[in-house]
């Protein structure tokens, strides 16, 4: 019963684990180049720490502590630059050399020639979203059980409108003439 | 504590327990508030102010009056709120990512607004934004901030035109509707 | 003051400091007076509310008080930290939004 147990723990620690993109050391190097840099780095001890201090009576807190409550990490590496062309897309190509099936699905994936938007679901819950503009990349790996309906929670209840995310979806863009510029 | 006082008398009952406790109590919003607009952080804010009145109490001695106490404590709060941000290691930038867009359907009057602005201003350099606290929550003149944060005014007026502006920028048109 | 400045005075209001604070305040006053005690002729020995007790009392919420503020600044931190990554998460979402359903109803017209 307690080996039982012992492997159920490994394997949910497994499945964590494998949701937790490996950021390349590439990234770091472009917080030099950037004029506004945002690193969140939230393993699960803190995630823990950060819930027990969100407050149940503001509505904002509130959902966020719903949310973090299924979540085991949350990994953030956002930069904005001066200008376009501080950083390629080798930089980030290694994150996506990570995304893939039968553990990731690409649901969402919006290309034109100057901007990449993508969104990754792992098969146990985790995601990743890449969003590559002129002059900003963002990265964010969320680690847990996060569903669609916390996904449309987070883009709505922190001053946005609702994502509509439909989880078995597939939207593929292609470039068009008058999208490209 | 300080009304229909001379300020001799002032002085002896802000040295007696009584008279400390009672400073405290009078003085500790705009401390707090102070630190709490500077960090947006609510036990970081506690700790400086808590900090500034220990400060006080050793210090005492040297205030002279209450008006000399009330500028003191800004003063005191202000620095203490800038330094500890500068040992945090933080960068002069200006870390606005991640702050919700504010142009979808908000007004004039909407406490979302109010509350979005509050974090725009937490989000500017460590001394601009001190500038804008004391000139916004506190209600001090450009003269009465610059003796505060020990610049000359005309940098002060700089750092409110410039967060103003900033400000104005980064809410867009909601402000001219 | 224009009505954005006006806006900006509103947001930037008085936030109240816990009801505490000021406890707080005396608390640590009173265990640092007794790590140093004044002499006779500064005229602190005619403040009489600190007994034996008290001083001891004082001393030791002082640490355990110490011991809990770490834990809030780290606790009140980390909050800051996930939420700021919760809205970073939202903005990119929303943005993603913007570019796809454009795309979208017109797949569909």
């Amino acid at each position: 019963m307690k080996t039982k147990l012992f492997v159920m723990v490994l394997a949910a620690a497994g499945m964590m684990a494998a949701q937790q993109v490996k950021l390349p050391a590439a990234l770091d190097k472009l917080a030099s180049k950037a004029k506004e840099v945002t690193n969140v780095t939230l393993g699960p001890e803190l995630m823990g720490i950060a819930t027990k201090f969100m407050d149940d009576n503001k509505s904002d807190e509130a959902e966020a502590k719903k949310i973090a409550g299924k979540l085991r990490g949350v990994y953030i590496r956002s930069y904005e630059f001066e200008k376009e062309g501080e950083y390629t897309e080798a930089d980030y190509a290694e994150i996506r050399d990570q995304l893939k099936p039968p553990e990731w699905t690409n649901i969402v994936s919006s290309r034109s020639k100057k901007e990449t938007s993508e969104i990754y679901m792992h098969r146990d819950g985790g995601l990743l979203i890449l969003s590559a503009e002129p002059r900003e990349l963002t990265v964010v790996n969320i680690v847990g059980k996060i569903t669609a309906e916390d996904l449309g929670g987070l883009s709505g209840q922190f001053g946005v409108p609702n994502v509509v995310v439909k989880e078995k979806a597939k939207v593929k863009i292609k470039p068009e003439k008058d999208e490209e510029e | 504590m300080a009304a229909a006082m001379t300020d001799a008398a002032w002085r002896t009952a802000a040295r007696e327990d009584a008279g400390f406790t009672a400073i405290v109590r009078e003085h500790q919003s705009m401390v707090y508030s102070i630190a709490w607009h500077f960090f947006r952080n609510r036990a970081l804010a506690e700790e400086i102010a808590q900090d500034v009145f220990l400060q006080l109490f050793r210090n005492l001695d040297g205030i002279e009056t209450p008006g000399h106490l009330e500028a003191w404590l800004r003063r005191t709060a202000s620095n203490r709120c800038i330094d500890a941000w500068r040992k945090k290691g933080h960068k002069e930038e200006i870390p606005m990512e991640g702050l919700p867009e504010p142009s979808h359907g908000m007004k004039l009057g909407d406490p979302m607004l109010r509350e979005t602005l509050r974090k725009l201003v937490a989000s500017l350099p460590e001394t601009q934004r001190m500038v804008m606290i004391l000139k916004y929550g506190e209600d001090l003149d450009p003269d009465e901030i610059a003796t505060a944060l020990g610049m000359p005014v005309r940098t002060v007026w700089s750092h409110l035109r410039r967060g103003v502006g900033l400000l104005k920028d980064k809410l867009g048109r909601v402000m001219e509707s | 003051m224009d009505r954005f400045e006006q806006e900006l005075k509103d947001a930037m209001r008085r936030e109240p400091a816990p009801d505490w604070l000021a406890d707080a305040v005396i608390a640590r006053v009173g265990a640092e007076r007794q790590r140093k005690p004044k002499p006779e002729w500064f005229g602190w020995a005619r403040l009489r509310w600190v007994a034996a007790s008290m001083v001891l009392a004082a001393v030791v919420s002082g640490v355990r008080f110490e011991q809990q503020r770490e834990e809030r600044i780290r606790g009140e931190e980390a909050k800051q930290e996930l939420m700021v990554a919760f809205q970073v998460t939202g903005t990119k979402l929303r943005q993603v939004e913007q570019r796809v359903l454009p795309v979208m109803h017109r797949g569909q017209e």
